[in-house]
């Protein structure tokens, strides 16, 4: 480990406090959507049949339960808009696909968000780091001290007396995890735009349509996200956007496995890469001998074939047909 | 916009009336014996790792001594063509006099991490093959290839054709770069190596959620809108399950194959330009010279038929035909009607 101060430049301290107050903002969004108006008595239900039922259904259960939500919500956003003196029926209508978005870019974002242990690591790493770059004074061991306990609390083999990372590392993953951040949210730009482009869609159906209930609302909505969800996804710019968020999650994924692989490595414990490098051996050395096989094989038809056309005239003058003799 | 479009009453009493069917759908759900897929008895007459060829006979008088082995994907389960007795194509051919031999590629784990095309294609394909030959004592069979196991199947015919009397391709991507196959436009840039390196074999969890991606709201929000209906009815709720069940039993990929196919296929969009590698051979598709029948779902929004449409041209067959099948990747093993259609249109093409 390096134990100099560090000064950071302007450019990275402003990287660094952009990036918490993503952070911020993220924490936020998602708390607002979790502690949405909860649906008690189907909640109730959810809790007491949850130890009764199997995995499967289990699973069921709570997409239902989510579904029930997710209705209840965007009808009672819709309701509330509606009963205001003052709302116009656009109004009622933007409470509703504000709902509704609000539900799909949960989804979204829970499906690239980093695991809940990487999450933690890179959050406790980001501020660690602020506060590290941001007073100079401090001693910096301490600081990283604090993180390498974080990360080896996070490590299976907590108690390990391996190295830890250098300040080089550090700031590698810290880059990586800004990257990351940075395209995410570049991501989720790109669906912002669905949902925008998606509300015109439904207003401009709403206005051709004779709408009743909120089923056949949700239904003409799903039409019209599909339909916007399309429009978007065909684009090179979505397309760049989403293999590049696939990418950069992966990278910095692969980084944190680096360092535990490391890790088990001066503790002479295999790591999985360890495993993988044998496993790789077994499957080289497995199409070796079905390589040898088929060389016998064809090596034996060869000697059959040579076999049977020098005993074809000796066979011919005892009046002998091949079947008899082989 | 009309201003009265909706009455905030009506609504509150659509939300009441929605919470009481979510209430019976959760108690339905707790009380549902568990479903049955995959029941149709078979015999297991060879395996190699975690793969195992399955022979389902004839249950009537044979219509024809070749056989019929099916090539699943190597992603999802092949019980999605024995989903329940009422939907069993599997069934269907065998009470059309057919001996039907069916791949299943089972599970791989974390050692089968490097298996690759060769192994799948020129390992266990043919070994696979070889021994339906050998059982049923014939010198060749009809090849019967589903999604990706279509895929998987032109390239082995093209590759061993001597070893196959009849090609079929059902819901097959051959030409990957269609401007409407969104999964592989989603695929191009991704870098495949970078996942194989993170997850060693790719979990089945990672494709679902590729697969949901396609249609984020009609497979996350519509789908289960009608999940209370479905569950209030015991015969819809019973293939709901089974269609869960068979969604999520979603194998793990072994990361080589994978990491082959996307950048062969998907990225790089070998197969129409024949130049695919497999193992040290290149699958040249003008050498399956034997009938092709390839069918395809119109709304197949995984594999789009303008992605199985070019096969016609680029197989060395004189005889080729191409049907069209009013159903969706799937609806076209699990709809009734379809299913029919396809069971039919695959006892014509062997008989």
């Amino acid at each position: 480990m390096q134990g100099q101060d560090h000064q950071p430049p302007p450019e990275v301290k402003a990287l660094l406090e952009a990036q918490s107050e993503f952070l911020k903002a993220w924490a936020e969004h998602g708390q607002s959507f979790t502690n949405a108006q909860v649906c008690e008595p189907i909640e109730k239900v959810k809790q007491a049949l949850h130890g009764q039922v199997s995995g499967e259904l289990k699973q069921l259960l709570d997409i239902l339960c989510d579904q029930w939500q997710v209705f209840h919500q965007s009808g009672e956003a819709l309701i509330a808009a509606l009963n205001q003196d003052s709302a116009t029926s656009q109004c009622a209508l933007d409470a509703f696909q504000d709902a509704m978005n609000q539900h799909i870019q949960g989804s979204v974002a829970n499906q690239w968000q980093l695991s809940p242990a990487f999450a933690a690591y890179f959050n406790h790493l980001a501020s660690e780091l602020s506060a590290l770059l941001a007073d100079k004074d401090h001693k910096v061991t301490q600081h990283l001290g604090n993180l390498f306990n974080h990360l080896e609390s996070l490590n299976p083999l907590a108690q390990s007396q391996g190295q830890s990372m250098t300040l080089e590392q550090l700031q590698e993953a810290s880059d990586l995890y800004q990257d990351y951040q940075q395209t995410l949210s570049q991501y989720l730009e790109q669906f912002a735009l669905i949902n925008k482009k998606a509300t015109e869609q439904l207003s401009q159906q709403m206005s051709q349509a004779k709408v009743n209930n909120l089923h056949s609302l949700r239904l003409i909505w799903v039409e019209c996200y599909e339909a916007s969800y399309a429009d978007t996804v065909f684009t090179v710019e979505y397309q760049h956007t989403h293999a590049q968020l696939s990418n950069k999650l992966l990278r910095l994924q692969g980084f944190m496995q680096h360092q535990w692989h490391q890790q088990l490595n001066q503790l002479n414990i295999a790591s999985l890469q360890t495993v993988d490098q044998l496993v790789k051996s077994q499957h080289q050395l497995r199409k070796e001998v079905k390589s040898l096989k088929q060389q016998l094989k064809a090596q034996q038809l060869m000697q059959q074939q040579q076999l049977d056309e020098a005993l074809g005239p000796l066979r011919a003058a005892l009046g002998l047909d091949s079947q008899e003799t082989s | 916009m009309s201003s009265s479009w909706l009455d905030p009453k009506q609504l509150s009493k659509e939300l009441m009336d929605f919470s009481k069917d979510i209430e019976a759908s959760c108690e339905a759900l707790a009380h549902m014996p568990s479903v049955k897929v995959d029941t149709t008895p078979f015999e297991v007459i060879f395996s190699d790792n975690k793969l195992k060829l399955r022979y389902y006979p004839a249950t009537t008088i044979k219509a024809k001594q070749t056989p019929l082995l099916i090539c699943y994907a190597l992603v999802n389960r092949p019980y999605v063509i024995d989903l329940d007795n009422q939907r069993s194509l599997v069934q269907f051919l065998n009470s059309q006099g057919l001996d039907v031999y069916l791949i299943d590629w089972g599970y791989p784990d974390r050692l089968d991490r490097y298996l690759d095309l060769d192994d799948y294609v020129n390992d266990y394909l043919d070994a696979c093959v070889d021994q339906a030959l050998a059982y049923a004592k014939v010198e060749q069979l009809n090849l019967l290839g589903i999604c990706q196991g279509g895929t998987l199947s032109l390239c082995y015919t093209a590759l061993h054709p001597e070893k196959v009397s009849r090609l079929i391709t059902v819901v097959t991507p051959v030409d990957f770069h269609t401007p409407k196959n969104l999964l592989s436009h989603l695929m191009r840039q991704i870098d495949v190596g970078l996942i194989v390196d993170t997850f060693g074999n790719v979990p089945g969890s990672l494709l679902n959620q590729s697969f949901r991606s396609l249609m984020p709201a009609r497979l996350g929000i519509e789908k289960y809108l009608s999940m209370p209906k479905q569950l209030a009815d015991n015969t819809k709720a019973e293939l709901f399950m089974r269609m869960e069940r068979w969604i999520n039993d979603s194998p793990d990929q072994a990361g080589e194959a994978f990491k082959e196919f996307v950048e062969q296929f998907f990225q790089q969009n070998r197969l129409v330009k024949g130049q695919v590698s497999i193992g040290e051979q290149t699958v040249d598709l003008k050498q399956i010279t034997q009938p092709v029948l390839n069918i395809v779902g119109t709304h197949d929004h995984i594999v789009p038929p303008c992605a199985s449409e070019p096969l016609g041209q680029l197989v060395g067959s004189d005889t080729y035909q191409y049907i069209a099948i009013e159903a969706g990747h799937i609806g076209v093993f699990v709809s009734k009607s379809a299913q029919a259609q396809l069971g039919n249109a695959i006892v014509d093409w062997v008989s």
